[in-house]
């Protein structure tokens, strides 16, 4: 539970990070399965996102079942 | 004919609504803990749902489109994948102990839960009284949506006064029948709706302007900004702080905080938890999508112009019978969100102010208070108040200044109620402040942002100068993320 915890919270401020990507600003004319590349990045940031939560309710919910 | 079909579905819509309501009208024990909690009896599937109708508002479906018309995907980023983390992460972090506190101790309200907590009466009106002060604009703003809607879409047939009337009136009906229940319900079905429209609706029409890969082409090819972040509202400093207006603010909107409180067990709560994020995501890409292709198909749109764009779209692209179930997938967003607050505003006055009568007379006060609520609303919506909308996203910050002080009260034993009554007045009330022109600096993010910082420091500061709150109040609130005990699960 406790290395849950410690990763959840790594994890938020690793995402967090990524999601002012401040470094890619500008547009970006690539597209990526047919879609532009930033909109790809967003749903591979809420993929790791989903991973991050679940690890949340390990770590803080580990007692509640 | 365009109008006998549009009328049709819009009718049997209405009629779905008031069915559900008066069936859960007949399965109510009259009890007021049936009435406005549904008897804390909700599983995953109706938990999700009523949650994810009650978050979602017209906004979705209007402005956020309206939005990616001049910004572009960007507000993807800005509005769907950070919500779909940070308000499932507020779910797992207060979601669980305020769940949990609310079965042990039969705790409906904020200002119920948090008034006891500091055993604190002025922190109890505090929140009653902000949060009736937030939620009001709320209310407006959704009657004067679903008004507007039906007069645009049925093309003046029917006046906005007639039509906000309408939606009012049978909102109203539905949700003073079946309370809790009844509305998590409708939500069900009206999230059933929005949902499915947005899939047809993106689908259809992707198809019909040559698919996405060649729209996407199109799109760098004559529009290249829209794919990058350059819009003002996407600027890195509100970027950064957005999340603090929209996503965080959720779990302290009454109605979200009521409705985390009926899930029938942990389990419930854990699933819905790891949904949330892909539903909002199911919703916020096509929007975002759409808004940003209405842009290379009906260009030329400004300002607000552009918060048409969805149907505008449908009208071009659909028949006329899904234009109707558009119109129907609106009203279900606007009415999924305007039932939750008129419900929770009416168990707010029932069992924050007349908790001190009879049982049985609590839910009479809780029906009689959804007609008084709505009512007002409709009054306050005919006038169309020109200044609503800054008035909204003042409310949405203020919200946002909620959500420490529900921490503190939830996980720091040594807050104190003359720290948490400071802390609040002083932020409310710098935000309150530069929203009536007192512009302090913010360094380019968000005005609440420096308020949360110094309402905070402020309820540290004072709560370590003043006497620590007596250890018997604050052991009903101990482990916060503890299980259970077996007998009132």
């Amino acid at each position: 539970m406790r290395r849950a915890r410690i990763l959840a919270i790594a994890g938020t401020g690793v995402l967090f990070v990524l999601h002012n990507n401040w470094w890619n600003w500008q547009p970006d004319a690539t597209l990526l399965f047919g879609l532009p590349v930033d909109l790809v990045y967003r749903v591979l940031w809420v993929v790791a996102s989903t991973g991050i939560l679940w690890l949340a309710l390990r770590g803080w919910w580990g007692a509640t079942e | 004919m365009n109008s006998i079909i549009l009328f049709s579905v819009f009718a049997l819509y209405l009629l779905i609504l008031l069915i559900i309501g008066v069936f859960s009208y007949r399965r109510g024990m009259g009890s007021a803990e049936d009435y406005f909690m549904a008897g804390r009896s909700f599983g995953t599937l109706v938990l999700f749902m009523s949650l994810f109708g009650t978050n979602v508002t017209a906004f979705a479906l209007i402005g956020m489109p309206g939005l990616a018309y001049h910004a572009g995907v960007g507000v993807f980023g800005y509005f769907g994948a950070i919500g779909a983390f940070v308000t499932p992460l507020t779910f797992v972090l207060l979601g669980y102990p305020i769940w949990q506190l609310g079965k042990r101790h039969g705790y409906m309200t904020q200002a119920h839960m948090f008034g006891d907590r500091w055993q604190s009466e002025a922190i109890s009106y505090l929140f009653f009284g902000l949060i009736i002060l937030y939620t009001i604009p709320y209310l407006i703003i959704g009657l004067m949506g679903g008004g507007i809607a039906i007069e645009a879409i049925s093309k003046g047939v029917v006046p906005y006064a007639v039509a906000a009337g309408f939606v009012a009136g049978v909102t109203v009906l539905y949700t003073s029948l079946g309370g809790m229940r009844g509305t998590a319900w409708t939500n069900v079905f009206q999230a059933s709706i929005f949902l499915a429209f947005l899939m047809v609706a993106f689908f259809s029409i992707s198809a019909k302007l040559g698919g996405m890969t060649a729209l996407h082409q199109r799109l760098v090819a004559e529009a290249l900004p829209l794919v990058g972040k350059q819009h003002p509202r996407l600027a890195p400093g509100i970027w950064a702080t957005g999340f603090l207006v929209g996503p965080l603010s959720v779990i302290a909107f009454p109605h979200i905080f009521m409705r985390l409180m009926t899930a029938r067990d942990a389990k419930a709560l854990r699933k819905t938890t790891l949904i949330y994020p892909w539903g909002l995501i199911l919703l916020y890409l096509p929007i975002t999508l759409l808004g940003v292709w209405g842009a290379l198909d009906i260009p030329g749109l400004v300002g607000q112009e552009s918060d048409k764009i969805l149907p505008l779209l449908v009208a071009k692209h659909l028949p006329v019978w899904l234009s109707a179930v558009g119109l129907a997938a609106i009203l279900a967003a606007v009415m999924s969100s305007l039932d939750g607050q008129i419900l929770t505003l009416s168990t707010m006055i029932a069992v924050d102010v007349f908790a001190h009568k009879s049982h049985k007379a609590i839910p009479l006060v809780g029906r009689v208070g959804v007609i008084v609520i709505a009512a007002i609303a409709f009054a306050i919506a005919l006038l169309r108040p020109a200044g609503i909308f800054d008035v909204a996203v003042y409310a949405f910050s203020g919200y946002t200044l909620i959500v420490p002080i529900m921490a503190f009260g939830l996980f720091w034993k040594r807050s104190t109620k003359t720290g948490v009554i400071t802390g609040m007045l002083l932020g409310h009330g710098l935000l309150a402040a530069y929203y009536l022109g007192f512009k302090f600096p913010t360094f380019g993010t968000f005005p609440v942002f420096p308020c949360i910082i110094i309402e905070s420091l402020v309820v540290v500061l004072i709560s370590f100068l003043t006497s620590p709150p007596p250890q018997d109040i604050v052991r009903r609130f101990d482990n916060p993320f503890g299980a259970l005990p077996q007998q009132t699960r």
